[in-house]
């Protein structure tokens, strides 16, 4: 089974037009993810009676691919300089590569466990599945069954998730302003790093990480995210089909 | 600018007040009208008074409802894991429960909250209410 490595660059391969290019995106830090989700714009306003909700994501993605990318090929420069030797070149990169490694970067997912072992008492599991990079054919990979192995949250680690859903900021000057959403990502990465025993089908170099230290300094913050949040959604019901 | 409705809690009160004061008229409208047609029921559902404040107030007015239902429940949160601003709203949510409780007490017969405190008898149950000092 293939495993995502979290110490190499990530290659987004990208054929346009019939050319293959090639996007090497470095490794994100916390710090890349945490402005990423400072800058998703998230409001709601009551207007007559009506909710009107606004969520872009759009523009904070871009930023991030640009400041995360490190490497780009199959580009013709006027000088036949490399890509890089440029200033901003990430800027100068058509806006659709940029919106594909963008995606590409948060394209991570809950994915269903097919591990039919009880479950553990004291622990949960979440999988996930995501799209990292490409193989070493070249193709973009998708890799499923990512198992993140937690200690069960208590009920104050619940409180702590609620409290930071539940935060906003008032825009303008009074009561019925506009509300701006403030986002629990950094709440749920500090929980994944207080809550996570043992992961699966990540590794750090050519191993496994085997120990909590390891896991929390090498785990992708935005798979941290997506995998704490899972803690606290209702598990899916089976459900008979109706006759 | 732009601030915490968190820290509003002057604010946190009203909106406390327009979650208690929709949930009642809801539950009122669902007593009244069952049986009727749903046309009916829809329109006067309709007739809800709408929220006033910007919706953070609300999702963090809901917030101390949790917190209060598992208060209530037993779970003990130590003030050292409460944050400033939940403390503070907890006591807004025991203003905005008294204002609501006095605006709406209950039938001392079937529980029921009445519209006001000046009906004859229970809107619920039909019990004669008797005023203080009334012979």
């Amino acid at each position: 089974m293939s495993v995502i490595d979290l110490d190499k660059p990530r290659i987004i391969p990208i054929t346009d037009r019939g050319t293959k290019y090639t996007l090497t995106v470095g490794v994100i830090t916390k710090a890349q993810w945490l402005r990423y989700f400072d800058g998703i714009v998230s409001t709601s306003e009551n207007q007559q009676g009506k909710l009107i909700e606004v969520y872009d994501a759009r523009s904070a993605r871009l930023e991030l691919a640009e400041t995360a990318l490190i490497d780009a090929t199959g580009y013709v420069t006027g000088d036949n300089a490399s890509v890089t030797a440029r200033e901003h070149w990430q800027q100068l990169l058509p806006m659709s590569h940029r919106l594909a490694v963008a995606d590409a970067l948060v394209a991570v997912s809950r994915d269903a466990d097919t591990d039919d072992a009880p479950i553990q008492l004291g622990s949960e599991t979440v999988v996930l599945r995501a799209r990292w990079g490409a193989d070493a054919s070249g193709a973009m990979q998708e890799y499923s069954g990512l198992r993140h192995l937690f200690h069960t949250p208590t009920a104050e680690h619940q409180r702590r998730y609620q409290r930071a859903i539940s935060r906003s900021m008032i825009v303008g000057g009074s009561r019925t302003s506009k509300t701006q959403w403030l986002g629990a990502q950094s709440t749920l990465i500090d929980l994944y790093d207080e809550l996570i025993e043992s992961t699966e089908g990540y590794a750090v170099g050519s191993d496994e990480p085997t120990d909590r230290a390891s896991i929390i300094s090498s785990m992708d913050s935005y798979h941290k995210v997506a995998a704490a949040e899972q803690l606290f959604a209702p598990a899916l019901p089976e459900l008979a089909e109706e006759k | 600018m732009s601030f915490d409705p968190a820290r509003d809690q002057d604010g946190m009160v009203l909106a406390l007040n327009e979650i208690f004061e929709q949930d009642f008229a809801r539950v009122q409208i669902e007593r009244e009208t069952a049986g009727a047609n749903p046309e009916t029921k829809r329109r006067l559902l309709q007739q809800i008074p709408k929220r006033t404040l910007s919706p953070g107030y609300y999702t963090w007015a809901n917030h101390l409802l949790w917190l209060e239902d598992r208060r209530k429940a037993g779970i003990a949160f130590s003030p050292a894991e409460l944050s400033m601003q939940e403390a503070a709203g907890l006591v807004a949510l025991d203003r905005a429960r008294a204002d609501f409780n006095f605006a709406h007490p209950p039938c001392s017969a079937c529980g029921a909250r009445q519209r006001n405190r000046y009906g004859q008898e229970c809107s619920a149950c039909g019990a004669k209410f008797r005023r203080k000092g009334a012979k």
